[in-house]
């Protein structure tokens, strides 16, 4: 288990990530969002070890952690971090020895991932040659080769079409299965959505949004029911929890203002000629976009 | 030192496998040996044949001193005329106190006690000649060519006055070539480390790499992996160098002991007997030049950390060329009172410290004090280096050196 405890990182007067915590268990995915400068890096690199936290504690499996954990931790960084005068195979060797495995411990995965991401044809080109999309897919592997008990995965389908987007996914299902932890970063909350239940936006070194995704969508103030009604609805804007009612034709839109009384409206509806009921929960980024919004009224 | 063998290994690979590698190490290795082992052997044939007529004109002597003596008498005072055992044969004059030339008629030599300069040189010879022309003309021991040849032959003029000015120049060359030498290392080895860690860095690969490793342990690696490569380029010349030594002394036994005789009259010349003293002169001279390349060394992979641009990079080079032109030129001048002071700087021990040891200025104490200086030196800019190293390493923003010195310490 990863324990991130009160963490805070300065820099001069500058406060890079402050008071963050947060915890992950084996098999489970972290969303680690945030806008540029807003503190991801930094935690990034005192999850590696590389910075030490002004205050709080980092713990890895109940351990400080440090750069000695590193060989537990796989780590891919948001830019192309690959040695271009080297060839693929010499690459993956070269950070898999770095994680301390032999080169015979290597070779049986680097064939392995290779094949998966049909690269064996590819294993002596040097990667200057490769395409964006091959040279992500390298900076993957290597990321993960060693195994890790926890993969940092900064922006993994940079520059990869959806084909490769899918191989990466399905390998990154495939580690939470073994019981990976993995912190995954990224500016497409689609993504970030699809993979994590848990996440965390973090705005100048803030944590704005934490928690579940699913219990967060749930306990906003502002939810939209549709409603296909042959009947007019707009009879029900004298309830009490009902924001606004709008309508195109027989579509209508109900804006309510809490989770808890979808039931509720059900309720109300069911006198009523009803074709369909939709609850439309906020997305990710309708969740990120408020939460940056009310922050800003704040300040 | 988490990692050191696994990225000194990824550090050195690419400096020793690969065809281009293999193609520049057979040609390093082939050139000395091909210079000194085939082309030395020209060299000393051109020699040999040079050697063949002093020998004849050794062996001919054909101008009675006394008529030398008499020729040169109308220039000069006081003329000594000695054979070959440096006795006097022809004395011109009385006055044992003050001798204006002496000439060794069997050495080809003139030695006087005052600069008599090129023009007059030049006038002896002409004199001397001229009188054994005459005796040629005058039929006099004519019969073979070597008689002629010997006739013709020029006499080497020393300047007895100078003779120490002469020493300062073997020892100003020695300077020179230890100067140049340590000095084109230092700048291929700043150029070498400085762009394979500036690689790295523009590649991003170090973000991975120094998540992995701690950036000091990163910086050693460097370091070592450079100083290796250097040494190895060296030794390669070295070793190519001997073997064609080998090679020369096979195919000419006698004039290569010849030329290792010169060397130890060298040695004499300057004073320095072939004994563990001269071994520890060596050790030493090797030692500071490999300290004094470490100290570039860390100071060409903190700059290269530092910058985000290959351009910055090598104007951050511009400084340490600059630096190290100082030594380089009072090597060339000869500025003794600022090399005795220079040598204790232990950037610069390498450039002074040999010639001041050759010339007596300094003891083989002090020059083991300065290298001890120079030991500490390396420990104490590394430990202090190593947090810029590391703040540079993780800044790819345009902030300027100064900035980041001043965070690396205000992070550390």
């Amino acid at each position: 288990m990863l324990q991130v405890v009160n963490v805070q990182k300065q820099f001069g007067s500058k406060i890079a990530v402050d008071n963050l915590s947060f915890e992950i268990n084996r098999g489970e995915i972290l969303g680690l969002l945030g806008t540029n400068g807003a503190g991801k890096t930094t935690t990034f690199r005192m999850i590696l070890g590389i910075f030490k936290p002004d205050s709080g504690r980092i713990l890895l499996d109940g351990k400080d952690i440090s750069i000695d954990d590193s060989n537990r931790i796989g780590f891919l960084p948001e830019e192309r971090s690959l040695l271009p005068k080297y060839t693929i195979a010499e690459q993956l060797y070269f950070f898999g020895e770095l994680k301390g495995k032999t080169r015979g411990e290597l070779e049986p995965k680097i064939d392995h991932w290779l094949s998966y991401f049909e690269l064996t044809d590819n294993r002596d080109s040097k990667i200057k040659e490769l395409s964006k999309g091959n040279q992500q897919k390298v900076q993957f592997i290597s990321s993960i080769l060693h195994e890790p008990d926890l993969v940092i995965l900064d922006e993994p389908f940079s520059g990869l079409d959806p084909i490769n987007i899918k191989l990466i996914a399905e390998a990154i299902k495939s580690l939470t299965a073994t019981g990976t932890m993995i912190i995954f970063s990224s500016h497409r909350l689609d993504y970030v959505e699809s993979f994590s239940k848990d996440v965390i936006f973090l705005e100048k070194g803030v944590p704005l949004l934490e928690g579940n995704i699913d219990e967060i969508k749930r306990a906003g103030n502002e939810y939209i029911v549709e409603v296909e009604s042959l009947d007019d609805l707009h009879s029900l804007e004298q309830v009490d929890f009902i924001i606004s009612i709008t309508n195109d034709s027989n579509l209508y839109k109900i804006k309510i203002d809490s989770y808890q009384n979808i039931d509720q409206l059900f309720s109300l509806l069911s006198a009523m000629r009803i074709r369909k009921f939709d609850v439309k929960l906020p997305s990710l980024e309708d969740l990120v976009i408020n939460a940056v919004r009310r922050n800003d009224e704040e300040l | 030192m988490k990692n050191f063998k696994v990225l000194l290994k990824y550090s050195l690979k690419p400096k020793f496998s690969g065809r281009k590698q293999v193609i520049s190490y057979a040609l390093l290795f082939l050139f000395p040996l091909l210079l000194i082992g085939f082309g030395g052997q020209l060299a000393l044939n051109l020699i040999e044949s040079e050697e063949v007529n002093d020998q004849i004109a050794d062996v001919v002597y054909i101008t009675p001193p006394g008529k030398v003596a008499d020729a040169l008498s109308t220039n000069f005072s006081n003329v000594e005329i000695i054979d070959e055992t440096d006795q006097v044969i022809t004395k011109m004059s009385n006055e044992d106190d003050v001798t204006e030339l002496i000439i060794d008629l069997d050495n080809n030599q003139i030695t006087s006690d005052f600069n008599i300069g090129m023009q007059d040189s030049y006038g002896l010879n002409a004199v001397i000649n001229e009188v054994r022309m005459t005796d040629v003309i005058n039929g006099l021991d004519v019969h073979t060519q070597m008689e002629i040849t010997r006739a013709n032959s020029e006499f080497e003029y020393t300047n007895k006055f100078a003779e120490d000015n002469d020493n300062n120049s073997v020892l100003g060359a020695v300077g020179f070539a230890n100067t140049f030498i340590i000095y084109m290392i230092i700048i291929f080895g700043f150029q070498l480390l400085g762009s394979e860690i500036f690689e790295e860095k523009s590649s991003r690969a170090m973000e991975v790499i120094i998540t992995n490793t701690k950036p000091h342990v990163h910086m050693l690696v460097k370091v070592c992996s450079t100083l290796i490569f250097l040494v190895s380029i060296i030794l390669t010349i070295l070793i190519g160098a001997i073997l064609g030594i080998v090679i020369l002394y096979m195919s000419n036994p006698d004039t290569v002991g010849v030329l290792v005789d010169q060397l130890l009259e060298l040695l004499k010349t300057l004073d320095i007997a072939v004994n563990f003293q001269l071994l520890i002169f060596i050790i030493f001279t090797v030692l500071s030049g490999l300290l004094a390349v470490l100290l570039f060394q860390i100071i060409a992979a903190v700059a290269a950390a530092m910058t985000t641009s290959y351009e910055d990079y090598q104007k951050a080079n511009g400084p340490i060329v600059i630096l190290l032109l100082v030594p380089y030129m009072i090597s060339m001048i000869g500025i003794e009172a600022l090399a005795k002071i220079l040598v204790y700087f232990p950037f610069f021990t390498p450039f002074f410290a040999p010639s001041l040891y050759l010339s007596e200025d300094i003891s083989l104490v002090v020059f083991g004090a300065c290298i001890t200086l120079q030991a500490i030196t390396v420990i104490v800019l590394y430990k202090v280096l190593a947090p810029v190293y590391r703040e540079g390493l993780l800044n790819y923003s345009t902030s300027s050196f100064k900035q980041i010195i001043k965070r690396s310490y205000k992070n550390k």
